[in-house]
């Protein structure tokens, strides 16, 4: 599992790469404390190269939006792929948080 | 022609998974099974995994757990045992996730998305430990 971190101007970035199993997840909320202490108002997860997530990863995301959401902030998905949108339709997470295939259209819904 | 059984025995620690991940691709492979079923075998073992490690594990014993798939025409049987206390992880407290708010209880979403992915789950106490039993359709 690889999590890439970029800014562009205002937006926070974060690139998943690979599985997000049980220790990715705990890798991943570390790197979510430091992020989300700092207050962001924008931030995107590409997740176009995510191939799985369990529970432990999919309340990451969950934290995240909810995190943003209490501080006026914005958070988009992109690029979720099929197996992983199962999951995230199951939980409800897709139904009430925005996520877009591209990565371009993240842009345009955060900007 | 490889088994259609893979078993598997895991040490009581979370970086287990990783490996049984591993064989089950091969497994996964092998049988072309789906990348759904794949997908919803590898999250419903980690997801009983996990909660067997951080609820059904005692901190001072060296517990294993035992893992078996077995493909049958129609479907993928899977059994978890373990050496652990008292421990059914269906009867976690689980409710549907509501929209918008972060899951409350750690383990019960997962447990809730085992339910939901599996087709038939099934718990007994054993003179051993703990088994579960799960099936999913092909």
């Amino acid at each position: 599992m690889q999590i890439l971190v970029a800014k562009i101007a205002d937006i926070e970035v974060i690139s998943l790469l690979g599985s997000l199993d049980p220790d990715a997840a705990v890798q991943l909320k570390l790197k979510m404390k430091t992020i989300l202490e700092a207050n962001p108002a924008k931030l995107i997860f590409d997740l176009s190269q995510l191939e799985y997530t369990g529970s432990a990863g999919l309340r990451e995301f969950f934290l995240a939006a909810k995190t943003l959401d209490r501080s006026g902030g914005k958070m988009v998905c992109c690029g979720v792929q099929k197996e992983v949108r199962r999951i995230f339709d199951l939980a409800g997470f897709a139904m009430t948080y925005p996520t877009v295939p591209t990565f371009a259209e993240a842009i345009d819904k955060i900007a | 022609m490889m088994n259609p059984v893979l078993e598997v025995t895991l040490e009581s620690k979370t970086s287990e998974c990783t490996r049984l991940s591993e064989k089950l691709e091969k497994f996964a492979e092998h049988h072309r099974l789906s990348s759904e079923v794949s997908y919803a075998i590898r999250l419903a073992l980690e997801e009983i995994l996990v909660n067997t490690m951080s609820y059904g594990c005692c901190e001072d014993l060296v517990n294993t757990i035992h893992v078996r798939l077995r493909k049958t025409d129609k479907t993928v049987e899977v059994e978890v045992e373990d050496d652990a206390a008292f421990f059914n992880p269906l009867e976690a407290v689980i409710s549907e996730p509501a929209h918008g708010k972060v899951p409350e209880k750690e383990g019960g979403l997962g447990i809730f998305l085992v339910k939901k992915l599996m087709d038939d789950l099934k718990y007994r106490r054993t003179e051993k430990g703990n088994l579960l039993q799960m099936v999913k359709k092909l």
